[in-house]
């Protein structure tokens, strides 16, 4: 049975970032669409994952409906513990 | 329930690739699983300068972008895809993965690899994310001009250390012992770069910042004075080195007291006819690139020849 979707996911991540990969990876696997956000060569990197998730100075940075989840980290645990395409899929 | 597959290789740096590549070509039809970090260390590894066959030295990642575009080029299928659960009882050996599949194969080989060891810290697993990293590839640039800590002494963390002067304004390497592990010429560069300062003896017992959200400073220990200090700074990088991702095969395998599988001698094959380790996951000695690639080819040949002695 094909899910429909019902959240939007949007994933900020740079070149050559492996935790990015995993994520986009999972993601992919997972069938989710997802928004890339490119940060490769933005020297407002910074202040861009700032303002969304204060204190955050890593990539990846994800988000479900605007909301910020975390990292690689957080994306996995929230799969393994099922919540991840129970909350994005109808 | 799906198809008996010959091989299914579990993880994707160079053991797993290069078994993927003589499995492929011994028409083993081998299937790869990347595992949660796709092409494993060497892709938050910058300059990988003493892997044989690259005189200008390669960037991690591209050598590993490399050695995957050779496994599909002998029609390795690769699947985005994390080992969850195996069962290695009977065979053929059944692995269930994170995207919901089952997959049952004669021959399993197993190069997981290993992952950063952290100092296992409540504050640092607070600020994760926040100040503490343990990719300075990935997000070294989030510390430009600012003060930042690296916490280890062999070669990753001298290669960090440098990496991270492009960025910050100033690295102190946090090394446990009076010397450092490091090769000769990683120590030199250290040594000769006016923004690495080593603080030798020096441990974390604390990362500061909890309250505030993000890295404020660490306190320290010499371990030779027992002196207790807080130092201020803006970031902790983690560079100590990695412990085996064997974690799937504690009940099913033999590890070693440091969580490495245990292989037979001069072989790669483990307890389980039919299972074989390679790579970081069970070598504890060497932990190179190139002598990863060269237990994953062992593996691969030593898969091949279990299925001929078995069919």
């Amino acid at each position: 049975m094909n899910k429909e979707q019902r959240s939007k996911v949007q994933i900020y991540t740079i070149e050559g970032c492996p935790f990015c990969m995993a994520s986009l990876e999972l993601l992919h696997g997972l069938g989710i669409e997802h928004e890339v956000i490119d940060l490769s060569g933005r020297m407002d990197r910074r202040e861009v994952v700032s303002a969304i998730l204060p204190g955050h100075h890593s990539v990846p940075l994800i988000l479900i409906d605007g909301k910020p989840i975390g990292g690689n980290s957080e994306l996995q645990s929230m799969h393994a513990a099922g919540k991840l395409t129970e909350q994005v899929f109808a | 329930m799906s198809e008996v597959l010959k091989t299914l290789i579990v993880g994707s740096g160079p053991a797993g690739y290069t078994a993927a590549i003589y499995a492929a070509r011994a028409n083993l039809q081998p299937v790869l699983l990347k595992g949660m970090q796709p092409g494993g260390q060497l892709t938050i590894t910058n300059d990988v300068e003493n892997y044989p066959g690259f005189p200008e030295g390669i960037m991690g990642p591209l050598m590993m972008e490399a050695f995957e575009k050779q496994a599909a080029r002998f029609d390795t299928v690769i699947h985005a895809d994390t080992a969850t659960e195996v069962d290695l009882s009977e065979s053929p050996f059944r692995v269930e993965t994170n995207l919901g599949k089952t997959l049952l194969t004669k021959t399993l080989i197993i190069s997981t690899g290993a992952s950063a060891r952290y100092l296992g810290l409540e504050s640092e697993t607070q600020l994760q994310g926040r100040g503490v990293s343990a990719c300075a590839t990935c997000d070294g640039f989030f510390f430009r001009d600012k003060d930042v800590c690296l916490v280890g002494g062999g070669d990753t963390a001298c290669e960090e250390a440098v990496y991270l002067t492009h960025h910050a304004s100033q690295v102190h390497m946090l090394v446990r012992r009076d010397v450092f592990r490091a090769s000769k010429i990683m120590q030199e560069r250290v040594f000769a770069n006016p923004k690495i300062e080593v603080q030798w003896n020096t441990e974390v017992r604390e990362v500061l910042g909890v309250d505030e959200g993000h890295v404020t400073g660490l306190r320290l220990e010499n371990n030779k004075t027992g002196e207790i200090f807080e130092q201020k700074t803006d970031g902790l990088f983690l560079a100590m080195g990695h412990t085996p991702n064997t974690e799937l095969f504690v009940d099913s395998l033999d590890l070693d007291d440091n969580k490495y599988l245990r292989t037979a001698a001069d072989s790669t094959a483990t307890k389980v006819p039919g299972v074989f380790a390679c790579g970081d996951c069970q070598d504890s000695v060497y932990r190179q690139a190139v002598t990863a690639a060269g237990t994953g080819c062992m593996a691969a040949i030593e898969a091949e020849r279990f299925l001929e002695a078995s069919s």
